[in-house]
């Protein structure tokens, strides 16, 4: 009976192992798939916007594995990606060779990435001796901080004519700050600039020529001071040399004797100009000077012989006469010059008096013209005054006819005037209307040209928005395969929707098998109960029914043991396989060869520091 | 005074002529600018008082100073001239000879600055005008130019600023006048 109880248990917890093995092993198969095609492609990109920076990675190296053993890369393409983020840190991309600078090195950069938020652990070790995990998240991170396309060119100078531009501008700038001052308040400042230190004096250098005259070479050989004698100073020295070139190569625009005429005359003007003063003193002074040398001379020279004495005499009475007829013709021209006075003050008085005769003149011409006017109208009325009465008869006649005249005359003009008043108004009417409709098409015209000139507007930011754009799409760089990108993108979605289908099937698979144990216990356990009740009561009565109940006891606590074994059985396994990822993981973050590198590099930093030591002892001793 | 002076220079006799042509040459350098003489340097060579010296010294120098020396004539020269003894009149003459050309232009200078303000030097900065009250972004350059000019007794710097236009007419007009000097002759 319970032999097909028993058999039935064994096979069912046979199929149970075998459902959880299949299990675990897709589970575990899946995930290491996943896991291996997603970090692919993380290491793609990562490679790619690495190369893009200008990290120069070889073609070989496709995932960042190949970066475990490649110290150099990791610290270049950390560097790199910190420098665009960052930039100014001004950290070297080549590794040092000194032990000490390198983990300096690691440490400031592992500094800096947690300056930029990096969350996880970070240190030395993560460059130096780098695990492809943790490598693989500091680059994520890095490149999502990189700065992206469309910030890129407000950072970076575009070009030289712009860097040069910007140099000029600070240049500016900083002029601009210094406060405004008339330039000879300062010598030294920035507005200054440019200012010659050095005055411009020259002085006229003589140098000997070739001149065969006897008087020159004397001249040069006992006299002429020296080129140095003659500069006083020593900054005048190169503007002196300056303006003997500039004389040689231009000449004197002035002959010597034209510059020498105007020279005297200068001179001739300036001393005139000193005596102008006293004109008439010269003049006297002339005077008296001619007549006092004859007699002063005439002492000094009275040795001399009579012949002299003479022709002295003769000079002198010529002298007198000359001056005699001065002094007449100045009286002459006195008089004269009296004369011209009075004359010309009779003038004077005779052009007042013609102005004021001609004003009377004028004035009593009108007044003529007036009472001329006024005898003619008192002749008239004198005429009339002969027969008074016929007359005023006749002008009484004359105005009664013009009264009625007149208002005849102004009876039709009331007829003209009504129609055509009412004329008039009609047709000021009709232009009131015609007004007003003109006024509303003027309003209708307004307003269109006003949405004319809205749409314009908005026609033209569409162009400028559409040019922009334009711009924008030629400026977008056009390498991007974003073609593959999406397809990757659809690819690993597709992958997903597989995979998620996968483990569905696997969940119902195990869900099935969960109803199917639970039925078969609960079956187990009603056929055991229904068993033991059986036994039971045949227990009492039959010996043989005693050793089956017996049996039956053993055999039940023996199952529930094996049940527990293969759930325990299950349980190590699984455990395993924890410990085996476990072991993968820490395989991946190849302990061993950092551990060799480690120590490695703990040789070289004991053999620097007992070189060092050694150089200290050196010195000291 | 004249007859003094005269006097002095008379106590250049036929041995001590060289001397006498030194002290001419150093005047003439005075005038043109170069250190002139001093009576230390004389004192040796001609065992005078320094007031003799002086007299000699402003006699020549006044004689040498006059224009109407240069025209290297006798009838032409300053009364002073004609009372000194030959010899000396001799040594004047070839003296202003040699030295006609240097002293006609410290002449000419002296002369130009004592009339008006003459310039004597000059310097320039070129500016860069990047913007002004009225506008934000000009780029306009200006040259500043300093006269130096020189007067009787002052010295001032003539400074204004020239813009392109300006400078060229600046330029031409100057040119002008150099063109209309070379055609006056």
């Amino acid at each position: 009976m319970f032999v097909p109880f028993t058999h039935g248990q064994v096979r069912f917890v046979q199929f149970n192992l075998s459902v959880i093995r299949y299990y675990n092993c897709t589970v575990e198969r899946f995930r290491i798939f996943t896991f291996l095609r997603m970090m692919e492609e993380v290491d793609n990109i990562i490679i790619h916007s690495l190369r893009q920076i200008g990290c120069d990675i070889g073609e070989n190296i496709t995932n960042l594995s190949g970066f475990n053993t490649n110290t150099e890369l990791v610290v270049e393409a950390t560097v790199k990606c910190l420098d665009i983020i960052k930039p100014g840190l001004g950290l070297s991309t080549v590794l040092p060779v000194n032990m000490a600078a390198r983990f300096r090195l690691g440490a400031t950069l592992a500094q800096a990435c947690s300056e930029l938020g990096y969350k996880g652990d970070i240190g030395y070790q993560t460059f130096l001796y780098s695990s492809e995990g943790d490598l693989r998240k500091v680059f994520m991170f890095l490149i999502e901080k990189l700065p992206k396309e469309s910030d890129k060119p407000l950072s970076e100078p575009v070009s030289n004519v712009a860097l040069l531009e910007k140099s000029i501008a600070t240049a500016i700038a900083q002029s601009l700050a210094a406060p405004w001052l008339p330039h000879y308040c300062h010598t030294k400042g920035f507005r200054n600039r440019g200012r010659a230190r050095i005055p411009y004096k020259f002085v006229n250098l003589e140098i000997p020529k070739m001149e065969s005259k006897e008087e020159y070479q004397d001249y040069c050989i006992h006299y002429m001071q020296s080129v140095p004698e003659q500069v006083q100073n020593e900054p005048s020295f190169l503007p002196s040399l300056i303006s003997y070139n500039a004389r040689a190569l231009h000449s004197h625009s002035m002959s010597i004797l034209d510059q020498i005429n105007w020279l005297n005359k200068q001179y001739c003007d300036k001393m005139t100009e000193a005596n102008m003063p006293g004109d008439v003193n010269v003049l006297n002074r002339d005077s008296t000077k001619n007549t006092t040398l004859p007699s002063t001379q005439p002492q000094i020279k009275d040795n001399g012989t009579r012949e002299t004495k003479i022709v002295d005499q003769k000079i002198l009475d010529k002298m007198e006469k000359q001056d005699l007829q001065i002094e007449k013709i100045k009286v002459e021209c006195d008089s004269l010059r009296n004369d011209m006075e009075k004359l010309q003050d009779v003038i004077k008085n005779l052009t007042t008096s013609v102005t004021q005769v001609t004003t009377n003149y004028q004035n009593e011409e009108k007044e003529l013209t007036i009472n001329e006017e006024q005898k003619k109208i008192k002749a008239r009325i004198y005429d009339l005054f002969q027969d008074g009465e016929e007359n005023i008869k006749k002008l009484e006649a004359a105005i009664e006819t013009t009264t009625s005249k007149l208002i005849n005359l102004g009876n039709q003009w009331e007829k003209h005037r009504v129609p055509l008043i009412q004329k008039y108004r009609q047709e000021r009417e009709k232009h009131s209307t015609k007004a007003s409709a003109s006024q509303k098409k003027l309003d209708d015209i307004k307003l269109l040209k006003e949405k004319e000139r809205e749409l314009q507007e908005e026609c033209r930011n569409k162009d400028q928005q559409y040019s922009q754009l334009v711009i924008e799409v030629q400026k977008l760089p056009k390498e991007v395969n974003r073609s593959a990108y999406t397809q990757r993108i659809l690819e690993i979605i597709n992958n997903i929707r597989k995979q998620r289908d996968e483990i569905n099937k696997v969940l119902v698979d195990t869900r099935e098998i969960q109803k199917e144990i639970n039925t078969l216990t609960g079956r187990l356990e009603r056929s055991f109960t229904v068993a033991d009740e059986l036994i039971f009561r045949d227990a009492r009565t039959n010996e043989a029914s005693r050793k089956a109940y017996k049996l039956l006891a053993t055999l039940h606590s023996d199952c529930s043991e094996l049940v527990n074994l293969v759930e325990e059985t299950g349980a190590t396994i699984r455990e395993i396989r924890d410990l085996e990822e476990q072991i993968d993981s820490e395989a991946t973050k190849n302990v061993g060869a950092n551990l060799e590198r480690i120590t490695a590099d703990l040789k070289q930093m004991k053999q620097e520091t007992a070189e060092l030591t050694a150089q200290l002892q050196n010195k000291t001793s | 005074m004249e007859t003094a002076q005269t006097l002095y220079l008379n106590l250049f006799g036929e041995d001590k002529i060289h001397v006498l042509k030194e002290l001419l040459h150093a005047c003439v350098d005075e005038i043109c600018g170069r250190p002139g003489p001093t009576y230390h340097k004389f004192v040796n060579s001609m065992d005078w008082s320094k007031e003799e010296y002086e007299e000699t010294y402003k006699l020549i120098s006044t004689l040498l100073r006059h224009p109407a020396s240069l025209y290297l004539t006798e009838e032409k020269m300053p009364q002073e001239y004609h009372e000194l003894p030959e010899q000396i009149q001799q040594n004047i003459l070839s003296c202003l000879k040699v030295r006609r050309e240097q002293l006609t232009d410290a002449l000419l200078m002296e002369c130009s600055k004592e009339k008006h303000e003459t310039v004597i030097d000059f310097d320039w900065r070129l500016k860069l005008v990047m913007g002004s009250s009225k506008l934000a972004s000009l780029r306009e350059p200006l040259l500043q130019l300093d006269l130096i000019l020189e007067n009787k007794n002052s010295k001032r710097i003539l400074d204004f600023e020239l813009n392109k236009d300006e400078l060229d007419t600046f330029i031409n007009i100057m040119e002008g006048i150099v063109l209309e000097c070379k055609q006056n002759n």
